[in-house]
């Protein structure tokens, strides 16, 4: 297993597209960087107006901590669409190839395949978040320090202390990784379906606009669905940045995207073993 | 001689199509068994079957004696096959593939045994090469070696020489007659063409819509002494006629007046030439072929 495994990730790196994500991390985080390198005060005078005329606010506001927090929010949206590119191709990418039928003639189990491409799609995934969690976190931190973070909603802001931030992020990256998984699962489910990975690719893709959309809007018809939609819960990660922090609310979230993997991933064990391959 | 692969009752249906039907075939070792169909004849679907890659709707299939099953799939380890085109991973090198391909078996094989598969497809010195580079006949080459890896008893190989240039169906065949003679391989091979089945093959199969037409060995498909002889002629309208009343009309099989077809010995044919010859008829062309070939091209002219 360990060794198909390490097969799998060395097919997976050896592809340029796998490194497109990769790319596309860096740039956006560059590029928000470099816009609040630029006018970043600015953007922060704006946004804290409601604030700085009640209180007295000092210190390093646009701080690595903040700067991140602004990536990932307009980011983590996005990682389920890279994370698509790869986990979509597993299997329909070898049909596509050709490479699945002669695969399949090997004396290996189509469960045993279905497990190590799921493996090997987490473990980019997760190097993924790692990745982000560099160049979002800590070229941030190098960019612009560190100090405590002014977390601002809709209605209150929070201040989090200096120190009482970086397990904050570790645990939302590792909240990340867990609702990354079930976008694996669904990718790797459609992928069983399909003999071209665009299908699977778009078709994830897809789901994930439009469901995130659902989770996002206020409509009565809408709000008896969403707390079964995964994309309701992948925003889990925010709450590590509430004081206190909701940790019934993270576990249900984490419970369902548990639910939402293991649930796909048997599904496409279940569907790969009785398929005809005809590719 | 003991049955190395065994197919009893194989069926499968797309939708309302037929595509295999109530299938039997038993291939001993030492074999070089050829399955000869025209395209569609069901010739991929019944390999695929045979390697578990599609489900039979009914029937069983045996390897090495023992029931092969979705939960026995080890027995895989004594197949190795290429199925149609020798589509591998084109983005890495041969090495790489064969590196892949000999973890997916499940044992444990040693990098002197990748060398020596390079080595017998004649890939040595170019496994380092990106297989996106390779010819189609090198690729087909990789794929042979890709079979061979784990060294198993019976190779499959599905058109072997599809798509080929002349010099690339040479290579193939050499190695496949390489593998049988000096490897003691058991071979099946599937082909839409007699000859190649023919010079290769020592038993076969003819498949037709999904069905078995006919089945033995080589020498007693393709009898030497019945051979099918056309002969063409400048036009002469007296000609059919004439055969009709002489000492070889029990062997017309057809008459007009451009051309004869015979059903005779090959011995016969000089002969057939010289009564033609002395009675006048003008003939330009004496094409003899196996009653097998004019069997399988009737079927696959229908």
């Amino acid at each position: 297993m360990i060794k198909l495994l390490s097969l799998e990730l060395y097919k997976i790196f050896k592809r340029p597209r796998t490194f497109i994500s990769f790319g596309l991390v860096t740039a956006i985080a560059l590029v928000i960087q470099l816009a609040m390198t630029a006018g970043g005060k600015d953007f922060l005078s704006f946004g804290m107006q409601g604030i700085t005329e009640q209180f007295d606010v000092n210190g390093n506001i646009l701080n690595g901590y903040l700067v991140a927090y602004l990536i990932l929010q307009s980011l983590l949206i996005h990682i389920p669409l890279l994370i698509a590119l790869v986990a979509g191709d597993t299997l329909a990418g070898e049909a596509n190839m050709g490479t699945l039928r002669l695969v399949l003639t090997r004396p290996v189990s189509r469960s045993e395949l279905v497990l190590v491409k799921f493996m090997a799609s987490i473990i980019y995934s997760l190097l993924l978040i790692i990745w982000l969690a560099a160049v979002a976190l800590l070229l941030s931190i190098v960019l612009f320090g560190t100090g405590d973070m002014i977390n601002m909603k809709s209605e209150t802001f929070i201040l989090l202390l200096k120190n009482d931030i970086p397990w904050r992020y570790f645990a939302a990256f590792g909240f990340a990784s867990l609702a990354m998984s079930s976008i694996v699962s669904l990718a790797m489910f459609l992928s069983a379906f399909a003999e071209n990975a665009i299908g699977p690719i778009v078709a994830t893709m897809g789901i994930v606009v439009v469901l995130t959309i659902l989770s996002n809007l206020e409509l009565p018809l809408f709000n008896l669905i969403k707390p079964y939609l995964f994309t309701t819960h992948m925003i889990g990660w925010k709450g590590f940045f509430d004081d206190p922090v909701p940790y019934a609310a993270i576990t249900r979230s984490a419970g369902v995207l548990l639910s939402y993997t293991a649930g796909l991933l048997l599904a496409t064990i279940l569907y790969f073993n009785k398929k005809d391959i005809q590719s | 001689m003991s049955a190395i692969l065994e197919a009893r009752g194989l069926t499968k249906k797309f939708g309302e199509r037929v595509a295999v039907n109530d299938l039997n075939l038993t291939i001993n070792r030492g074999q070089v068994y050829g399955l000869l169909g025209q395209n569609g004849a069901g010739k991929s679907t019944l390999i695929r079957m045979l390697l578990g890659l599609i489900f039979p709707d009914q029937g069983e299939v045996y390897i090495n004696g023992s029931h092969f099953t979705p939960r026995n799939r080890r027995l895989l380890a004594h197949v190795g096959a290429i199925i149609e085109r020798p589509d591998l991973y084109n983005y890495l090198s041969g090495w790489d593939n064969l590196r892949i391909f000999a973890a997916l078996s499940k044992q444990n094989i040693p990098t002197a045994r990748l060398h020596e598969v390079l080595e017998m497809v004649g890939l040595a010195g170019r496994e380092k090469d990106k297989v996106k580079t390779y010819s189609l006949g090198m690729k087909q080459r990789l794929g042979i070696a890709v079979a061979l890896i784990h060294d198993p008893e019976l190779l499959i190989l599905d058109e072997p020489t599809n798509g080929l240039d002349p010099q690339g169906i040479a290579e193939i065949r050499k190695l496949i007659q390489m593998l049988s003679m000096q490897q003691g391989k058991t071979i099946l091979l599937s082909s839409h063409l007699l000859y190649e089945v023919e010079q290769m093959a020592t038993h076969m199969l003819i498949l037709h819509k999904g069905r078995k037409i006919t089945e033995g060995a080589v020498k007693e498909l393709i009898d030497p002494d019945e051979t099918i002889v056309e002969i063409d002629m400048l036009h002469n309208a007296a000609a059919p006629a004439m055969l009709a009343t002489s000492e070889w009309k029990q062997h017309v099989t057809a008459a007009t007046p451009a051309q004869i077809t015979f059903r005779v010995n090959n011995r016969q044919v000089p002969a057939i030439n010289e009564y033609l010859v002395k009675n006048g008829v003008q003939v330009t062309r004496i094409h003899a072929k196996h009653s097998l070939e004019n069997y399988f091209l009737t079927l696959t002219n229908d």
